[in-house]
């Protein structure tokens, strides 16, 4: 589930105007007390704002870095399959691999890998350094897609999602406080 | 590309080349090198069948594990809810997850998970830490399931079989590529001076 910085956002703005209207109704003390909590759900917006554009940026690199793997994988498939002397044996070679889908893409990555590592285990088996090799990229496969993934960084997205609404909430309540006083008056 | 297409591609082209090796073996009466590699390439074949058969078995298994993983939280999130005090502002629960495409599947997971953890770590809420290691537990059975599914040494070991299978297939193809060239060479060579025509009475006397 995406966290909806936009309601989020037009929440902050309608407090913001409701606060305008009531400016004049609320004491000295409470105006500059509301007046600093929208400022701070202002900032923690901002925060939010660049930390969702901080995950978009990792993930861009992650996936730049990813098809620079592939193309060092196909290299090394290249090489293999011409070590082999029996170059016809080997079937069709591993098909492209489509980028435009991130996480379809670390599956097919992840596939390639086990293909030429299966490559080498059924005729190669002289070529072990080339399976270090392998294990390596597929480290740094799992590693990216963790990244890519960002559980720590969609759990601070979360966090910080909350502390925006509680503080809402409570600028809510108070704002509607002072409304019922400027009422009564 | 996936293990079942590789295993169902390896079946035909074996399939057509046994049927050409019965031929074959009809007019070469005995070729014991393309016997074995026909021989070698059914063996390989059947060894990747119940690799891809098993392989198979655990995704379903995985699945299940996923769909009980998916209760779980459910039921976690529901206990969570109810036991947040009125008035706070959580937003709205989290969408129903539908299962998809393993890798997706997991995704949603995590995030689903991600989304409870945050939630019992706002203190504001006041959800006690039981529900914090309940989700940490959920956490760690996706990450086992996430590390099953993607089964690097059993799809290492298809690839492994079906390289050997395709390899066996080629060999029967060059075999009876030679056998076919050998008999047209056969075709073409000069005629050999007719034996004399035995008659069954001249032999009797």
């Amino acid at each position: 589930m995406q966290i909806d910085f936009n309601c989020l956002m037009f929440k902050s703005i309608r407090l913001r105007r409701e606060f305008g209207t009531l400016a004049k109704a609320v004491s000295g003390e409470s105006q500059s007390h509301l007046e600093a909590d929208l400022d701070r759900l202002d900032a923690l917006l901002e925060r939010m704002k660049g930390e969702i554009m901080g995950q978009v940026e990792r993930e861009k690199a992650e996936c730049a870095s990813m098809i620079l793997k592939y193309e060092e994988l196909k290299d090394l498939e290249k090489a293999l399959f011409e070590m082999h002397p029996a170059k016809g044996y080997m079937g069709p070679r591993f098909r492209a691999i489509d980028t435009s889908h991130k996480l379809p893409m670390y599956k097919q990555l992840y596939e390639f890998v086990m293909c030429l590592s299966g490559f080498i285990m059924g005729f190669l088996n002289y070529l072990e350094v080339h399976l270090d090799k392998l294990q390596d990229a597929m480290h740094a496969i799992r590693t990216s897609e963790k990244i890519y993934m960002g559980a720590k960084a969609k759990e601070d997205l979360w966090l910080l999602q909350f502390e925006i609404r509680q503080l809402a909430s409570r600028i809510d309540k108070d704002l509607k406080t002072a409304r019922s006083v400027e009422v009564a008056a | 590309m996936e293990a079942k297409k590789i295993y169902s591609d390896l079946h035909n082209d074996l399939n057509i080349l046994i049927k050409r090796y019965e031929e074959a073996k009809t007019t070469h009466e005995s070729c014991k090198v393309l016997e074995t590699n026909a021989s070698g390439g059914i063996y390989q074949l059947t060894w990747l069948g119940n690799l891809v058969k098993n392989n198979l078995e655990c995704e379903n298994e995985e699945f299940d594990t996923l769909q009980e993983l998916y209760k779980r939280m459910r039921s976690l999130e529901a206990d969570m809810l109810a036991k947040i005090p009125a008035g706070e502002d959580v937003g709205s629960r989290y969408r129903t997850i539908k299962p998809s495409a393993a890798q997706w599947y997991y995704l949603e997971m995590h995030d689903y998970a991600t989304f409870l953890a945050a939630l019992v770590k706002t203190p504001a809420y006041g959800l006690s830490g039981e529900f914090l290691s309940a989700i940490e537990d959920i956490q760690r059975e996706l990450d086992a399931s996430e590390c099953r599914y993607i089964g690097f040494t059993e799809k290492q070991e298809m690839w492994k079989v079906a390289f050997r299978c395709r390899y066996y297939v080629q060999e029967v193809e060059n075999k009876l590529q030679d056998l076919k060239e050998k008999s047209v060479v056969d075709r073409l060579s000069p005629e050999k001076p007719a034996e004399p025509q035995r008659d069954g009475v001249a032999d009797r006397l």
